[in-house]
């Protein structure tokens, strides 16, 4: 398999967390921020023994099939949430034909999965390094965003929002937006250099973004919190720095990206377990998971809220392979 | 396959057989004379040598060669006391000797051996040294290769003038027999890289090698990639820079550019006068031609995608203004792109194609006549028409791109019109990833941005000071991924 760098890694799972942050809906209040980054403390001290396993010589192998064909679930069911965002936001962000029903939804999915399915075959490594690139077109969009919130941004408001639950159901909401954390497990593995401080620089790297990136959002968006669906679409469109141009482009362009990127960093980790469960079918194995992407994406369109059972997923995800690998261990030591 | 039968003893039997492996050819030309007694024979190719060299060097000296007991003696006496030339390799099989002659050397085959000796004396008619058409530059060397591969080599050799520098001959296709010259520097290059590109030379089973696209696929990965990873140049003191870096080069006779590998993307937007100029100035026009040349590719695209689905992105002047322009013309704005963009690959090719005093017609019809008559006549706005000519003119400066701008450019006009800007971001996506995921012996194409290694940053998104571009001790291998 080929080997990514640590600053790719941080990159990929970046990418995977930006989408569902774009497409974040209800209201931001510092309650959510709390609980972001509360749920990405905990969920770095629950992947620390992850680290252990890698420095230690463990693969995703170590776990067994059983527990790879669990990562491969949870990668194929965070694809079809993402394609499952993308439908959601793509009339607040206006992507052309997208008014047409269930034909502009399928067209959008289509277009979408092509992309992705492209990118898919040319690799991982190939992936990491474009992913990377895209990071940094994403953290143009983050300045942009930091410096109108700034400007144009009422900080008094910012204290006033009110979150609509409580700490706990924060916590989750917090946790299910790390649209990362099911992929980081298996993609951690490829990485090149400490597999702990890549833990580590990733994690941080997440909180702070995840806190610049709604902090930001809920300055702009504040006085239309209430009626907006998409909060984070909402800021983007406010944050017009100059007073006689729109910049709504660049949130369009770096909307499309981050959505291609972030299934494909899914479908990449679907297709690389796959591909190690079943050797034979490692060509087709991308095309498959987009389409089986898509129709969990169409089963799910109808669901409520799911962010508990997300936010669980995500937490198994961390958790899994390491427990595994230790009963597995144990029984090995007992049955010798 | 070259002809591996050895000579005979007989040399009759020898000129027989040349004759009936040549078929006959007249510009293979065989004179017998009598050396120091002994019969012999000089065998040339009309055209390839300098007769006057031939008579000087070769002749009159055998032709005064006192009596020798056989023909193993007077080659003795050839080798141990007659220089004649420099060049005198030994030849023992047919092939050997056609390959010999057909590069301008006269092979002196003798009654009673089955060896024949040959005195390179190369005086074919070759171009001089001009200054580079394809590689513009005002401050540097205005020096270009030529088609004579000794003539590129001593190119080089003048700028380099150290024993690290390596040029390792080589013979390539089965009918063109072509002369080839791997030239490297042996203390900085990746061992690695040079084993791999031998093996690929090795592969590399071509009948003719007649231009650089012969010998570039060998050397590029299968998979469908729509940047070049092995780059090319006509200049020798670029290749110099090459060289020095790490870099491997292929000089190929006939051929008036350089092979180099690994090539980056980055390389594309440097220039040997980035390095005359004063680092802030370099970096401005390094950062200009990025610019230019993302221009190049998605203006009219962008252009199309805001017009025709994204309106509100212009401000107000703006939109009355495109809108009273487009309202004018007769056809739709995506007829009108394809339209003005086609044309004018239209025109270029004619430009390319045509002789120079015609070339110079087609410009003044197309800039002149066409183009102005189309604005006034109303059939393409003059807008749309200003934002083809500044994506056509960004294009230039980065003339190495040219093909990839113009599939790009097009690639992206038909997504922006399908799609308008979520088209044009899925476009660049595939396109970010393919160039992305494009690779030569390990190096990937977009190093140093993606991976990033800020020890590339200097000569790369900058051009820092020369003192700390020097100091860096950079070499190529540094952007090295395989088996890391």
């Amino acid at each position: 398999m080929k080997r990514i760098n640590e600053r790719s890694f941080t990159a990929l799972i970046l990418i995977a967390d930006a989408f569902p942050l774009l497409c974040i809906s209800g209201s931001i209040s510092l309650l959510t921020v709390l609980g972001v980054l509360t749920g990405m403390a905990a969920q770095t001290v629950i992947a620390l023994p992850l680290a252990g396993l890698y420095s230690s010589g463990g693969t995703i192998r170590s776990g067994g099939r059983l527990v790879q064909t669990v990562y491969l679930l949870i990668a194929t069911v965070w694809g079809a949430l993402l394609f499952d965002m993308l439908w959601r936001t793509s009339g607040a962000v206006y992507i052309p034909h997208e008014g047409s029903g269930k034909y502009g939804k399928l067209l959008i999915a289509g277009c979408i999965g092509a992309v992705c399915l492209y990118i898919a075959v040319s690799g991982l490594s190939g992936l990491a390094r474009a992913g990377a690139v895209t990071a940094v077109i994403g953290g143009a969009l983050l300045l942009e965003l930091v410096i109108c919130g700034v400007m144009q941004g009422d900080m008094q408001r910012i204290t006033e929002l009110h979150s609509t639950g409580g700490l706990a159901e924060e916590i989750y909401r917090g946790i299910a937006l790390g649209g990362g954390s099911g992929c980081l497990p298996v993609l951690l593995g490829s990485v090149r250099g400490a597999p702990l401080r890549s833990l580590l620089r990733t994690f941080m790297s997440r909180a702070l973004f995840a806190v610049i990136f709604l902090l930001s959002a809920e300055l702009l968006a504040a006085p239309v919190m209430a009626i907006s669906d998409f909060p984070a679409v909402m800021a983007a469109q406010l944050s017009q720095p100059f007073p006689s141009q729109r910049i709504d482009a660049l949130f369009m362009i770096v909307f499309s990206c981050i959505a291609v990127y972030s299934i494909t960093v899914q479908t990449v980790t679907a297709a690389l377990i796959a591909g190690e469960l079943i050797p034979s079918c490692k060509r087709y194995a991308p095309a498959v998971i987009l389409l089986l992407m898509t129709a969990g994406a169409v089963i799910l369109e109808h669901s409520g809220s799911t962010s508990p059972v997300i936010a669980g997923m995500n937490i198994i995800a961390l958790i899994l392979l390491p427990a595994a690998h230790i009963i597995r261990t144990k029984m090995r030591i007992e049955n010798a | 396959m070259p002809d591996q039968r050895p000579l005979s003893r007989e040399l009759d039997q020898n000129i027989d057989m040349i004759r009936r492996l040549s078929g006959g050819s007249s510009d293979v030309q065989i004179n017998r004379f009598t050396a120091g007694t002994v019969n012999c024979a000089l065998i040339s190719c009309d055209g390839m040598l300098s007769s006057q060299t031939l008579a000087e060097m070769v002749l009159g000296p055998l032709t005064g060669i006192p009596p020798q007991n056989g023909s193993q003696e007077l080659f003795g006496y050839i080798c141990r006391y007659t220089l004649l030339s420099t060049d005198r390799p030994t030849v023992t099989d047919y092939g050997t000797l056609f390959r010999l002659i057909h590069s301008g050397f006269a092979v002196l085959a003798a009654d009673g051996a089955d060896t024949a000796l040959a005195f390179g004396i190369q005086g074919y008619p070759t171009r001089s040294i001009q200054e580079p058409v394809g590689e513009g530059n005002i401050m540097g060397s205005h020096e270009g290769f030529t088609e004579s591969l000794r003539t590129n080599m001593s190119m080089l050799r003048r700028r380099l003038k150290t024993p690290e520098l390596v040029m390792d001959m080589t013979c390539k296709g089965s009918l063109s027999r072509t002369d080839m010259c791997i030239c490297y520097m042996k203390d900085r290059v990746p061992e690695e890289l040079l084993r791999d590109i031998r093996r690929s030379l090795e592969e590399m089973d071509s009948e003719c090698i007649l231009t650089t696209g012969y010998i570039r696929p060998f050397l590029e990965r299968r998979r469908f990639e729509l940047f070049n990873t092995a780059g090319t140049t006509e200049r020798p003191d670029v290749l110099s820079s090459k060289l020095a870096e790490g870099r491997v080069a292929l000089l190929t006779d006939g051929i008036p550019y350089a092979i180099t590998v690994p090539h980056l993307f980055c390389e594309s937007f440097q220039t040997l006068d980035d390095y005359a100029h004063k680092p802030i100035y370099a970096t401005f026009i390094r950062w200009l031609k990025y610019a230019a040349f993302i221009a190049a590719i998605l203006l009219p695209a962008v252009y199309l995608a805001i017009v025709m689905y994204h309106p509100e992105l212009l401000n107000s002047t703006l939109l009355v203004l495109l809108a009273e322009a487009e309202r004018e013309a007769p056809l739709s704005v995506v007829t009108e792109a394809f339209f003005a963009l086609l044309m004018y690959e239209v025109i270029r090719e004619a430009g390319v194609r045509l002789p120079k005093p015609t070339g110079g017609a087609v410009s003044i019809i197309s800039g002149l006549i066409i183009g102005d008559a189309a604005v006034r006549s109303g059939l393409i706005s003059t807008p749309l028409l200003t934002v083809t000519a500044l994506a056509v003119l960004g294009g230039m400066v980065v003339p190495e791109l040219d093909p990839q701008i113009t599939l790009l450019r097009l690639m992206f006009l038909i997504s922006g019109s399908l799609f308008g800007l979520f088209g044009i971001s899925l476009a660049a996506c595939v396109v970010l990833s393919n160039i992305c995921a494009t690779e030569t012996y390990g190096f990937p194409y977009t190093v140093p941005f993606s991976p990033f290694v800020r020890k590339g940053m200097g000569d790369s998104a900058i051009r820092t000071g020369m003192r700390k571009m020097l100091v860096r001790g950079f070499t190529v291998e540094d952007y090295n991924e395989k088996d890391k």
